[in-house]
């Protein structure tokens, strides 16, 4: 939900009560009833009315955000957003380890969210705010957008090189109707009235770097 | 961002001093250079945004508190001739020493400046002698390019609980950061390479790393990594743009979230780079053709033009990594094929900026990580090569306030200790802040406010042996 009922999540004391505490209460309930069975609880979440609103807010209250009143859009994590990449146009990161001596090389199926160490890591990571996984704490992660990561996905050689020579992505644009295989892959929904144009590695590029593909919304 | 990611290994140097296997590290390394962190214009369209959006988290790392004293310089650039290039064959030529010491190149020759001789390959330098000073006798005594590669550019021992951060990372967090560095090029870029296995940020984290350039400036078109595009020229860039804009139709129903309204200006200060005429600063062709090849129509030469471009511009620090001075084997013929680019290349920087009035308030200096072994290793498989010595090294430094035409220092008569006046990374470092009006008690921005001074002192347990005030 990108917010805790208890905000932040992992600021919980006494004086930083609950927003709503006893849709926090019911939750530990189900928790409970359900013999601790976390996906009970992502089931309930996740097919709720609250957790499917729109981003776009209904109201201006000042209040709607620890309420849930909409959808809170937030960017993709770093790992997230380079698997995507990744699986879009059918390439991969070469991750490794330097320390300690000797080099440890990743394979290259293995996705960035499950890299086993903060070290392994690469500077698409870094630039986009992954953490080094000093403490624990949720805050760590720096998921703030700057413009070296605009510039990255806007017009780096790395992100170029992924449109124009993945394989998955000549795959898509090869197949049947190309326009929606790229909204379908890159958004994951068709394209709606007055949008789509012509197909190719143009068009990638424009739908990775808009809002709906950067954020999740 | 607090943990020793780049940790130093003692093991790698022991490894590393027989064999430098330095081309495949780099090509492991390599990779990052993408268009690496450093880029911070994004820090100011944060505050912003986070002015806009009301009250935030309380950042962890504060800026260190301004104090600085009156500066003579305002800017810096490195020239980090990476792999540690023989001081004998360049700065500290010992021609008396026999060949088997000197090799072929014997006959050293005299600059502008009386008694002062350096390498027969520099002869431009030789020409200006008067506008740098040289420092014949900077020690360290490590012999691994990891630990002197640290120690020449930390002024710090490396193996403790922190790694600290290269004298850029310092600098642009005092000059760059701190005094509130409104251009939107980044202050602390590497031409064009970073220097892999070394952390420029060292704790300080990402925010103070260097942008990389990527690209070859020497090229027809320079591709600055994420600023220039190889195959799209600019209306082709701005035709993209309105695409990105049409389809961008969630921006447009979210435009007041302040995330979103971040995002977009994040991708307006990009575009201004890669349309804009801040981009402009890496576009060599407005440069006069005469100039080009005074400097060397090469990537050292050429990169020397652009960080002349990007000092003009506001940038505060600017490195120029050259990984090419390793040379175990074969050493003299590659010094014919290096010298000559170095040499026009750094004369041309050091003329071009006095011509301008820049080398006033810009330090210059230029060195590797250590000398290498005064005498020849005349025998198979080195066939007439150098071995890194870490006892003595020769450093270049001109302007900002650091006097021209001085010799610091000295070595023995072969090169191969220090004989007088004993130079500590440190005592370089140091002398270098104060000439930049850093205030030799500030402290370093630490991400859990741990104290940590940015100048190094005696009392950090350092071997030092004072500022180079008989050139400052």
């Amino acid at each position: 939900m990108g917010r805790g009922i208890i905000h932040e999540p992992d600021d919980i004391r006494p004086d930083n009560p609950p927003s709503n505490p006893e849709l926090l209460d019911y939750l530990a309930a189900e928790l409970v009833q359900a013999n601790y069975d976390l996906k009970h609880i992502y089931r309930l979440i996740l097919k709720s009315s609250t957790y499917q609103f729109s981003p776009i807010p209904q109201t201006r209250d000042p209040k709607a955000a620890a309420h849930f009143a909409a959808y809170t859009v937030r960017r993709l994590e770093a790992e997230v957003i380079i698997d995507a990449l990744n699986q879009i146009t059918g390439t991969a990161e070469r991750y490794s380890s330097i320390i300690p001596e000797p080099y440890t090389f990743i394979p290259e199926n293995c996705r960035a969210i499950a890299l086993p160490d903060g070290s392994i890591t690469s500077s698409f990571l870094e630039l986009f705010g992954r953490p080094p996984r000093d403490t624990g704490l949720e805050s760590e992660r720096n998921n703030r957008i700057t413009a070296a990561q605009r510039l990255h996905l806007l017009n780096s050689s790395h992100v170029r090189d992924k449109l124009r020579n993945g394989p998955a992505l000549r795959k898509l644009l090869q197949e049947g109707n190309a326009t929606e295989n790229l909204y379908l892959a890159i958004l994951s929904r068709f394209p709606g009235p007055g949008e789509g144009g012509a197909a190719g590695e143009r068009l990638a590029w424009t739908l990775i770097n808009t809002t709906e593909f950067l954020f999740r919304h | 961002m607090a943990r020793n990611r780049e940790v130093y290994v003692p093991l790698a140097d022991t490894m590393v001093t027989l064999y430098c296997q330095r081309f495949s590290r780099r090509q492991v390394l390599g990779q990052g250079a993408l268009a690496l962190a450093g880029l911070l214009l994004g820090e100011r369209l944060y505050a912003a945004a986070a002015k806009r959006s009301g009250p935030q988290k309380p950042q962890p790392a504060p800026e260190p508190a301004p104090r600085t004293r009156q500066a003579k310089a305002k800017a810096v650039i490195q020239i980090w001739l990476s792999g540690g290039p023989a001081h004998t064959d360049t700065f500290d030529p010992k021609p008396d020493a026999g060949s088997d010491y000197t090799g072929p190149l014997n006959r050293p020759i005299e600059t502008n400046v009386k008694g002062i001789r350096i390498g027969e390959l520099l002869p431009e330098l030789a020409k200006l002698a008067d506008k740098y000073s040289i420092i014949r006798s900077m020690t360290h005594g490590q012999n691994g390019h990891e630990t002197a590669s640290y120690m020449v550019q930390t002024g710090r021992m490396p193996g403790g609980r922190l790694v600290y951060p290269a004298v850029g990372a310092v600098v642009t967090a005092f000059k760059g950061f701190q005094e509130g560095s409104q251009s939107l090029i980044p202050p602390y870029i590497v031409l064009t390479q970073p220097q892999g296995r070394f952390s420029e940020a060292g704790f300080m984290g990402i925010k103070y790393k260097p942008f990389a350039t990527g690209g070859d400036p020497n090229a027809y078109r320079f591709t600055v990594e994420g600023i220039i595009a190889p195959d799209l020229t600019d209306d082709q860039q701005r035709r993209r743009r309105d695409e990105l804009q049409r389809a961008d139709a969630l921006a447009m129903a979210l435009a007041d979230d302040p995330q979103i309204a971040a995002a977009k200006e994040a991708e307006k200060a990009a575009y201004d780079l890669i349309i804009g005429d801040a981009g402009k600063v890496f576009d060599l062709s407005t440069e006069k053709e005469e100039l080009r090849t005074r400097y060397g129509r090469n990537t050292f030469g050429q990169s020397c033009l652009v960080a002349r471009r990007l000092i003009e511009k506001g940038v505060k620090y600017v490195t120029i990594n050259q990984f090419a001075w390793d040379t175990h084997k074969e050493h003299f013929p590659a010094m014919r094929r290096l010298l000559p680019n170095l040499d026009k290349g750094l004369a041309t920087l050091l003329a071009d900026l006095a011509d301008r009035g820049l080398l006033e308030s810009t330090i210059v200096w230029c060195c590797g990580e250590f000398g290498r072994t005064p005498k020849v290793a005349w025998e198979a498989p080195w066939n007439g090569g150098r071995h890194h010595h870490g006892a003595v090294l020769s450093v270049l430094v001109a302007g900002g306030g650091f006097k021209g035409g001085q010799v610091v220092g000295a070595s023995d008569a072969r090169g191969e200790n220090v004989r007088d006046r004993p130079v500590y990374p440190g005592d370089l470092i140091g002398s270098i802040y104060e000439l930049l009006g850093i205030d030799p008690d500030a402290n370093l921005p630490h991400p859990m406010n741990e104290v940590v001074k940015a100048t190094p002192s005696p009392e950090e347990g350092l071997k030092l042996a004072g500022r180079l005030k008989e050139i400052m």
